[in-house]
């Protein structure tokens, strides 16, 4: 009876699927819901008078998506001459925009108790979910939510 | 009664045979009156919005796909392919005009139940308005509208709140105790205006620190459009809305300002020519150019973007843009031609950039910023 309950307990507790990547040395993930696609670098038209974090515009299959700098939105240090490859193309509430990662590593699922939230910092404070940790990994669970609250500049 | 043939012929064709009036001035009027947005329900059609929507799509990729075929064979000329060619974009044109048409709806699709919502919220706060409504024929695009009913109908909520006074305050400031409320909406070149007016405090900017403007803001600009506040203390308060007519395709100049390409819209320009360098003349610290005796200023469009530019060329191109009656010369490195360009939102994230009404996915697949010219001499 009592393994009955504890199974029980393990079933309800959330799953979550998280997108993890690299920018520069460090590993983010998002939840993976929220990507969209994947794509390789293209064509960024910047747009004059923006700001600093918004690289521009690309051509997505006829959409203009705006593309997001995530090191200079949350302020991480990269290496000067940073050079992304790819674009990580998030939708959220029917907006699409890019983000420049270095390279997307793998869909992990974690369970709620793994995501550590006592581990945030001041410097990424709400936009960061929690850290989850895989091995000697460690990798920012980024909040989707606040993430795009920040990009459009509030 | 007399009716010529001739006049009796032109009535059967122009209305069917339906009616047969008598005087010209009937004929004119019931012409007008069939005419008329929403009134003639006899030959209309439904169709789901999906299919227009569709339409339009399609009908903006036929744009592109013209360009890029016009772009790659301009470079050979042929004389058969070139007369084609124009036939073509005489099709795509009428095309365009066609289904932005299909896609128009009256404004009295949203407007409808202003007049009953503003007395209900007069009644149940101690305010009597008089509401009325003009121009309410007045059409705009189908996303237009879906869109704009929202904003519209906060925006009139916020003015009966905010700017109208309660009837006994009115009474103390020797104001009629009934207040006025208008919301007017009309065409104007290629904009369309909603106006809403009342005789409340006259502080408009004050009705937009609310948290609900601000959504509705971003509404307004996403589609392209802006807001126009002005007023006069005690007496009067004007919002206006000003909203592109057509949403999807424009007529623009591409231009090359460095390594990037934007499109002028056609109905901003005067001309452009190329002048030496050393006709730039300095007057208070500005550099203007005299063409035909006007002083023109000018606007080097690599400063406003913020591009580093050390081209010391002979020459210059300038494109003289007319902007509310006055005329502005833009500095760009070089004209690329005329295109009809698909205007397509920079979206939420560009909300504070100013210089840009869009962007345009140019044949190449490259994208065009589009100059909102207002914005842009605004910072001179």
């Amino acid at each position: 009876m009592a393994e009955k309950n504890e199974q029980a307990v393990a079933k309800k507790e959330k799953i979550e699927e998280i997108l993890s990547f690299l920018i520069g040395k460090q590993e983010f993930a998002f939840d993976v819901d929220s990507v969209e696609l994947v794509i390789e670098r293209a064509e960024i038209t910047p747009v004059p008078k923006s700001r600093s974090y918004l690289e521009g515009v690309m051509n997505l299959r006829g959409r203009i998506v705006p593309v997001v700098d995530l090191t200079k939105l949350i302020n991480i240090e990269t290496e000067l001459d940073q050079h992304f490859e790819n674009v990580l193309i998030v939708k959220h509430e029917g907006s699409e925009v890019g983000f420049f990662v270095n390279e997307v590593r793998e869909v992990i699922n974690v369970k709620e108790s793994e995501i550590d939230t006592g581990a945030r910092t001041d410097q990424f404070d709400q936009k960061v979910r929690g850290v989850v940790k895989r091995g000697k990994r460690l990798i920012l669970f980024m909040d989707i939510d606040q993430i795009m609250k920040a990009c459009e500049g509030e | 009664m007399y009716n010529s043939p001739k006049s009796n012929r032109f009535n059967h064709s122009s209305l069917g045979g339906v009616r047969v009036s008598s005087s010209p001035e009937t004929l004119a009027q019931s012409s007008v009156a069939k005419e008329a947005p929403g009134k003639s329900e006899q030959h209309s059609l439904r169709v789901e919005i999906e299919k227009m929507d569709t339409l339009m799509n399609l009908m903006a990729e036929l744009v592109i796909s013209r360009s890029q075929i016009n772009g790659v064979l301009k470079k050979f000329s042929i004389k058969e392919v070139d007369e084609s060619l124009s036939q073509l974009s005489r099709i795509t044109l009428d095309l365009q005009n066609i289904v932005m048409k299909i896609r128009m709806v009256p404004i009295e699709t949203v407007s409808q139940k202003f007049p009953r919502l503003i007395r209900d919220f007069g009644r149940q706060n101690d305010k009597e308005i008089k509401f009325a409504m003009k121009g309410q024929d007045t059409e705009l695009d189908r996303t237009v509208i879906d869109q704009i009913g929202v904003p519209l109908t906060e925006l009139l909520k916020l003015c009966a709140t905010f700017d109208i006074e309660s009837k006994s305050e009115r009474m103390k400031i020797g104001k009629p105790t009934v207040a006025s409320l208008f919301f007017n909406a009309y065409h104007e070149g290629n904009h369309v205006k909603l106006e809403i007016i009342s005789d409340g405090y006259g502080k408009p900017e004050e009705l937009f620190p609310y948290e609900e403007t601000e959504k509705m803001q971003k509404t307004i600009e996403n589609l392209n459009g802006k807001f126009i506040l002005s007023g006069e203390e005690g007496r009067m308060t004007k919002i206006t809305i000003l909203l592109p007519l057509t949403l999807a395709i424009m007529q623009s100049l591409l231009v090359k300002v460095l390594n990037n390409i934007y499109a002028i819209p056609i109905a901003s320009i005067d001309s452009t020519l190329s002048l030496p360098r050393t006709e730039i003349q300095n007057i208070q610290s500005r550099d203007v150019i005299v063409i035909r005796g006007d002083i023109i200023p000018i606007i080097w469009l690599s400063d406003v973007f913020g591009f580093y530019s050390d081209t010391q060329k002979e020459n210059i191109q300038v494109v003289i843009v007319i902007e509310g009656n006055k005329k502005y010369g833009f500095v760009v490195d070089s004209l690329l031609g005329q295109e009809d360009v698909v205007i397509k939102s920079l979206g939420k994230l560009f909300y504070d950039v100013r210089e840009f009404s869009g962007g345009a996915i140019l044949g190449d697949g490259s994208i065009a910023m589009i100059l909102e010219i207002s914005a842009i001499v605004k910072n001179l």
